[in-house]
């Protein structure tokens, strides 16, 4: 698995976003992306997960080329900004509708993936009585549910206590075991250096520093 | 499978709103119960009233307005109501996803926008289809209550009450007619959801209500409500709308924009919030 960016730009409204990115990124690694807000941290990750059109240079996810031979990579789990679900059901629910159209996801497995988040899978609760951290976990559920090749987290922390920042770490270092190649923003410079085998910082859309 | 999810979330688990039709028909077949009443009162109604008496009734609009007939013109409020009706069922539905992370949640996990844009559409479709057949439901339960019999033949008659055409007529010829406001609807619709993903849903719904606006003063075909108003059908003698070109620019406005919006949306950056936000 490797996803390989050459030369990707990207500007909306004639103000450039990401500029001349050349990254290459392999499996069973986690990359950190670090930069100050509004630098193009989520936006790249946006363009990799194919929800933004780069206007020059090319994705390349394992020999296909992002928007010309595929859509979306086609093993992807994500967790953009604040995760949002269907207010009106439970976390199992959800993870359930969203499992219905991947297709390969067991219940017993998303069971299994929000007991690892640190919920509870009989929890009667609906999204929208949930706690921001609640919410968070379940967004990290999402992601990970039915082991994706490609994982990508923006802020998978925020709003998790020291016990639920444990269980990340753990989840985090069971799908990279598996080989899947995984992506994460983090503020938080210790954590993430803890958590990333690769710091790779941003700045006004351009990489500026890729430390292993 | 992103159909499934639509199916079950836009509408099994949201199937309130198609309260809205059974109420609306209810209301016009206790309306047609008291012109029918009245017209057999006055010796007017020269025969029974039969299921496709109600259903004409319910769908059938009213004559276009014309500025130089002393007549008073009648608005036709149970069409505008049935339309609006769907305007507000599909309403952001199609789009909800795209105003928060919930979207990328289910457009990446489906992989792929095209199927994401073409189970939206079906969906509308079949949120259209579901609307006219509770309108059906409902009046062949009203006509079992009030002992109508149950026939597709269309016969004429004098009386008021009925929209008879000036001859008998069934088969294929009646069943188009009857499938003109179903495919105004979704042509309605698609244009309503292709509106809305350019600029805002209010936008889309604010264009079904102006089409329908026009349609109720103007008896072009062009606005295209005129196609559902079924007493402007040609086979009713107060106006001229044809049958198969109905049809036919009906179904051209469907298929253009449901290319429109899967062209439209292969170049959408999903950004989060959107505009609306």
């Amino acid at each position: 698995m490797y996803i390989e960016l050459k030369n990707v730009s990207k500007s909306i409204k004639g103000v450039p976003i990401l500029t001349d990115i050349s990254l290459k990124m392999t499996g069973g690694k986690i990359y950190g992306f670090q930069g100050k807000n509004g630098c193009g941290k989520t936006m790249l990750m946006r363009a990799i997960c194919g929800l933004i059109r780069i206007n020059s240079g090319s994705i390349d996810i394992n020999g296909k080329i992002l928007h010309k031979d595929i859509t979306f990579p086609e093993s992807i789990g994500v967790l953009i900004e604040n995760p949002s679900f269907l207010n009106n059901f439970t976390g199992l629910k959800n993870l359930k509708m969203l499992a219905d159209i991947q297709g390969n996801v067991s219940e017993s497995e998303i069971k299994n993936i929000l007991l690892d988040v640190g919920l509870d899978p009989e929890d009667k609760r609906t999204y929208r009585k949930y706690s921001l951290g609640m919410k968070q976990k379940l967004g990290i559920a999402a992601a990970v549910m039915g082991s994706p090749q490609i994982v990508i987290l923006d802020e998978p922390i925020n709003a998790i206590d020291e016990s639920g920042v444990k269980k990340v770490r753990q989840i985090l270092s069971g799908i990279k075991a598996k080989g899947s190649l995984i992506i994460i923003a983090c503020h938080d410079r210790t954590e993430l250096e803890q958590l990333s085998d690769t710091i790779i910082t941003i700045e006004n859309g351009r990489i500026t520093n890729n430390e292993a | 499978m992103y159909y499934k999810y639509d199916l079950k979330n836009g509408i099994l688990y949201d199937k309130n709103k198609f309260i809205i039709p059974i109420i609306i028909t209810i209301i016009a077949c206790i309306g047609f119960n008291s012109e029918f009443q009245s017209a057999i009162k006055s010796g007017y109604a020269d025969r029974e009233a039969e299921f496709i008496d109600v259903l004409m009734y319910v769908l059938k609009g009213e004559k276009p307005f014309d500025p130089y007939n002393n007549e008073d013109f009648k608005f036709p409020f149970s069409w505008l109501i049935n339309q609006l009706s769907i305007a507000f069922i599909i309403g952001k539905y199609p789009l909800s996803e795209l105003y928060d992370n919930h979207g990328a949640f289910v457009l990446i996990k489906g992989g792929s926008r095209r199927k994401w844009v073409l189970s939206k559409y079906l969906w509308i479709v079949t949120v259209c289809i579901i609307y006219y057949l509770l309108i059906l439901m409902t009046i062949l339960i009203f006509c079992k209550i009030s002992g109508f019999a149950v026939s597709l033949e269309l016969k004429t008659s004098q009386s008021f009450a009925f929209l008879t055409a000036s001859k008998t007529f069934t088969g294929i010829k009646l069943i188009k007619i009857l499938l003109l406001p179903l495919f105004t609807s979704i042509a309605l619709s698609f244009m309503q959801t292709a509106i809305s993903l350019v600029f805002q849903s209010v936008y889309g719904f604010a264009f079904v209500l102006g089409v329908c606006g026009i349609s109720i003063y103007s008896n072009s075909i062009w606005a295209i409500g005129n196609c559902s108003l079924l007493m402007r059908n040609e086979q009713f003698n107060y106006s001229d709308i044809n049958t198969d070109k109905a049809l036919i620019l009906l179904c051209t406005i469907i298929i253009i924009s449901f290319l429109f919006s899967i062209i439209y949306f292969d170049r959408y950056d999903i950004l989060r919030g959107r505009r609306e936000n």
